[in-house]
């Protein structure tokens, strides 16, 4: 299974993480290089030819598309090390390239296919590279046998704020062990996943910094499923609250380490409570500029759709397009998506070149999943009465538009997140 | 409003109450509760006195309306048939056309769907190609519609079809009512964005109706089938009930429908008027939203066009015809509505991507959520809405029409 050395390379490469300073800043441009455009039309073969076909069944199914996943895994395209050769374009630009392709296909399956991506993630964002190499292949597995992560932190309570949560982490010095409970909401793979990373309150005292995160490896007791989520849209994608009843797991399934949390924890005694960013928040502001990508596949795929539609539909001996109300609207969805992308773009170019200065990666997620709903709303008035069947897929794109706009920070949180980064000033 | 109005409102909802408060019997099966309110004239007061109704000004509708909310009783048959057809039959029909029919609508024993829109005609109506020959005593239908709304339950339907190939565009159609319990009728069910098959594609295969069945005359439907569409939108304001009517058995009693216990087609629809407002609060109180001045300000641009829209609708009621300005109504409530969905939305946060479960308010809002876009097309769309009252409210010069017709 994988290549270790490669994986060392995933950690030090991380995508997640602002590492402008291990590297000289990459050149920023809006052509692909020919590496971009291969993983681009890459993706978009897989999009177009297995996605697309599968995303009608998966939506009315409503549970997680395995084969669809397995598909993925056998072409390299589920799997780390497919995130790993994203993580080494030092532009950024590779892995939103790739997420708008997948979502332009389907996103629910898109979710099911990148929804492991964020527990490797939070492995690789949080753990020693030791862990980082035992548990990030474990949640992919191999195309004979796919594997899912979930990263769970949301909880009924705490869904914007993350800096109360109640599920307790507690050391059992005796055993070495740690024993988590509480239970967690909206969790992307909840339940059906292998590796489960959660992060829990060792001392609620000190809120965000007094957090950790932990490995709950396979078939670990006390850990279940509770309520699956009957959603609007990606209902390819599982989403379910996990709960921890006595779950124990030993000390190195603490990523980090405990030397790391004491010591984080002492000197945050120290400096008193603050607010400085806590580990799930930060996994969260450099994925945003990949929220934002799934988001500006879905619009694009409703303003290809709907503007061939308009081409071919003839009302009042015309094409509808020939109306100004309906060629100014494609105009406008047009604009808005290439605007998102340059947002997008420039967010995932400087989370790999020096680091966001006014919370870009919440710009980005924030425009382009708000454009992603009114221009799939729009493609819907374009069809007209084919566009509200579930006949034609644009009622589907606007089902999955709409949860963007709420998950990894809704709209209001990315607004909240900018305005404190832009005033210098604790907006609440 | 006069002094003089005021008081006939009134005296009207005097005699409302004192009617409802003596007749509303929960336990009285749906049919007969019914028929009671038909022939008492209290379900459509606005009709003529000879026609099931009272004879009052429209406005008298929404008094009946509160007062029904009052003593908790389930409102008159609310569809097609008796938004539509049923003010057409007395502006428009034959006598005996209205012997026949509205009997049927009134106690909402016949339910009505709209054969209008096809696969290439839908904005552009005019374009029908459905069509009806003349066979003797009866005329011959062929052709395809689609997005039927009730298609699949409904007894009649009124159906534009195209009865002279060779007449320009417009002048070619003629209005029919139709039986669609026929070999030549099937209705097949086509899936909506929220989920259900309410709507159906319609394939009619010499398929025939009564010559007497034709509305107004022959190669004259065009103006009748504006006239039903303007019927269709005054009704489609933000006042109007959700929903309408499905085929609901007539043998149950009607309390059971009144208090929800049993669907009666208005699940999934966000209410009308005030009600509307007051399940908005509910959703930011669930939340704790209530304090949030963002959200507050939303909240009253909401109450704002719920209130405006409520207004219109009633000088609708009192203007002494309805014209192309029932456009501005339909326009303002798809606005209202996605307001609405917003609104809610927002403080639901991610409660409102659910069908059901906790803080979800039995999935309503998110359902509404559905059923908004569909509003925006249905009944004509925002566009032709706007290219209406273009042309006919403010008189601006017509849109070009290549074909000249
Ligand atoms: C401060 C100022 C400085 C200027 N300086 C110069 C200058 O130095 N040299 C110069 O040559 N001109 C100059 N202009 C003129 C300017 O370029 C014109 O005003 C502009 O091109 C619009 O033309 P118009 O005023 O004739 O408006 P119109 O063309 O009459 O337009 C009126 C409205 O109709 C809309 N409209 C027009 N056609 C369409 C269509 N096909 N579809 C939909 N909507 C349409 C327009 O968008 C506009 O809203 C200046 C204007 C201003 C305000
Ligand atoms: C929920 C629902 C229920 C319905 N129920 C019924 C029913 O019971 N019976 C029935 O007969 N029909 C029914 N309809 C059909 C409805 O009336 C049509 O869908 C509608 O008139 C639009 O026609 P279309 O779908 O063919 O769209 P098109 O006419 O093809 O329009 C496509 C797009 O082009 C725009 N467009 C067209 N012409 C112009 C123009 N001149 N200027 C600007 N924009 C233009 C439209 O606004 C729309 O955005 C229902 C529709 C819905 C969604």
């Amino acid at each position: 299974m994988g290549d270790a050395s490669l994986l060392v390379a995933f950690i030090n490469v991380q995508i997640w993480l602002p590492t402008g300073n291990l590297w000289c800043m990459s050149e920023f441009s809006v052509a692909l290089n020919d590496d971009q455009q291969q993983i681009k039309d890459w993706t978009h073969g897989f999009a177009e030819d297995v996605m697309r076909p599968a995303a009608a069944e998966w939506d009315e199914r409503e549970e997680f598309p395995y084969p669809v996943v397995q598909e993925a895994a056998k072409i390299g395209l589920y799997g780390w090390e497919f995130l790993m050769n994203a993580g080494q374009d030092r532009t950024g630009l590779t892995l939103p390239v790739a997420v708008e392709e997948l979502f332009w296909g389907d996103a629910g399956l898109g979710m099911a296919i990148m929804g492991s991506g964020l527990a490797a993630a939070g492995i690789a964002g949080n753990g020693t590279p030791e862990q980082t190499m035992e548990w990030v292949p474990q949640c992919y597995g191999d195309a004979n046998d796919v594997k899912l992560g979930a990263f769970c932190v949301s909880e009924p309570d705490a869904g914007s704020d993350v800096s109360n949560l109640r599920t307790r982490a507690v050391y059992d010095e005796a055993n070495g062990e740690w024993v988590l409970n509480g239970t967690k909401a909206w969790i992307t793979n909840g339940g059906i996943a292998d590796v489960h990373v959660v992060v829990a309150a060792v001392d609620p005292e000190l809120k965000g910094r007094g957090q950790a995160s932990f490995v709950i490896p396979p078939n670990t007791k006390g850990l279940s499923q509770g309520q699956k989520y009957m959603k609007h849209g990606i209902r390819a994608s599982h989403t379910a609250e996990v709960v921890l009843d006595d779950v124990r797991v030993p000390g190195s399934c603490l990523l980090g380490g405990k030397e790391k949390l004491d010591a984080k924890l002492a000197r945050a005694r120290e400096a008193g409570k603050s607010g400085a960013p806590q580990p799930a928040m930060k996994t969260f502001e450099a994925t945003r500029p990949t929220v934002g990508a799934q988001a500006l596949g879905i619009a694009r795929a409703a303003y290809e759709y709907s503007l061939e539609y308009a081409k071919e539909r003839h009302a009042f001996g015309k094409p509808i397009i020939m109306n100004q109300a309906i060629a100014f609207k494609l105009a406008n969805m047009i604009t808005e998506i290439d605007a998102s992308r340059l947002l997008i773009w420039r967010a995932a170019w400087l989370a790999r070149n020096g680091g966001f200065t006014n919370a870009e990666g919440s710009m980005s997620k924030w425009k382009a999943s708000e454009v992603a709903v009114r221009v799939t709303e729009e493609a819907i008035q374009i069809l007209g009465g084919y566009g509200y069947t579930r006949e034609y897929p644009v009622e589907r794109w606007h089902r999955d538009a709409k949860i963007h706009t709420i998950f990894e920070g809704t709209s209001e949180i990315q607004q909240l997140v900018i305005a404190r980064a832009i005033s210098g000033l604790r907006v609440e | 409003m006069s002094d003089r109005t005021a008081s006939m409102l009134d005296s009207i909802r005097g005699k409302a109450r004192s009617w409802l408060e003596a007749q509303w019997d929960p336990h009285q099966p749906l049919g007969e509760w019914w028929s009671n309110l038909a022939q008492s004239g209290w379900g459509f007061p606005d009709f003529p006195e000879r026609w099931f109704g009272l004879g009052l000004p429209s406005e008298s509708r929404r008094i009946v309306r509160e007062e029904l909310q009052r003593v908790g009783a389930f409102g008159p048959p609310h569809g097609i048939a008796t938004m539509m057809v049923a003010p057409l039959l007395v502006e428009m029909g034959t006598d005996e056309q209205r012997q026949q029919w509205l009997p049927g609508i009134v106690d909402g024993s016949e339910i009505w769907c709209q054969l209008f829109s096809e696969p290439d005609a839908g904005s552009d109506l005019a374009g029908a190609r459905t069509t009806a020959l003349r066979d003797g005593d009866v005329w011959r239908v062929n052709g395809q519609k689609v997005w039927t709304s009730g298609g699949h339950y409904a007894k009649w339907a009124i159906l534009v079809a195209r009865t002279d190939q060779s007449a320009p565009k417009h002048s070619g159609l003629s209005f029919f009512g139709i039986d669609m319990r026929q070999d030549g009728i099937q209705p097949k069910s086509l899936v909506q964005m929220n989920g259900s098959a309410e709507f159906n594609e319609v394939f009619i295969d010499d398929a025939t109706t009564l010559h007497t069945n034709l509305i107004g005359e022959e190669g004259k439907g065009w103006p009748v089938a504006l006239r039903t569409l303007s019927y269709e939108r005054e009704s489609l304001d933000a006042d109007a009930e959700p929903g309408i009517q499905t085929d609901l058995d007539l043998t149950i009693a009607a309390g059971r429908y009144a208090s929800g216990e049993i669907p009666d087609g208005s699940e999934g629809f966000m209410p009308g008027g005030l009600e509307a407002w007051e399940l908005l609060c509910s959703v930011i109180a669930a939340n704790d939203k209530q304090n949030d001045p963002r959200i507050r300000d939303r909240a009253v641009k909401v109450y704002t066009g719920i209130k405006t829209s409520s207004w219109m609708s009633q000088r609708f009621a009192q203007a002494p015809e309805v014209g192309a300005e029932v456009s501005l109504g339909k326009l303002a409530a798809t606005q209202l509505m996605r307001d609405w969905r917003d609104l809610a939305l927002t403080a639901l946060g991610p409660h409102g991507q659910l069908l059901e479960g906790e803080n979800t308010f039995d999935g309503l809002p998110a359902q509404i959520a559905l059923s908004v876009p569909g509003l925006s097309i249905a009944g004509g769309t925002d566009e032709i809405q706007r290219n209406i009252v273009g042309e006919r409210v403010l008189g601006l010069p017509r849109e070009p029409r290549p074909n000249g017709d």
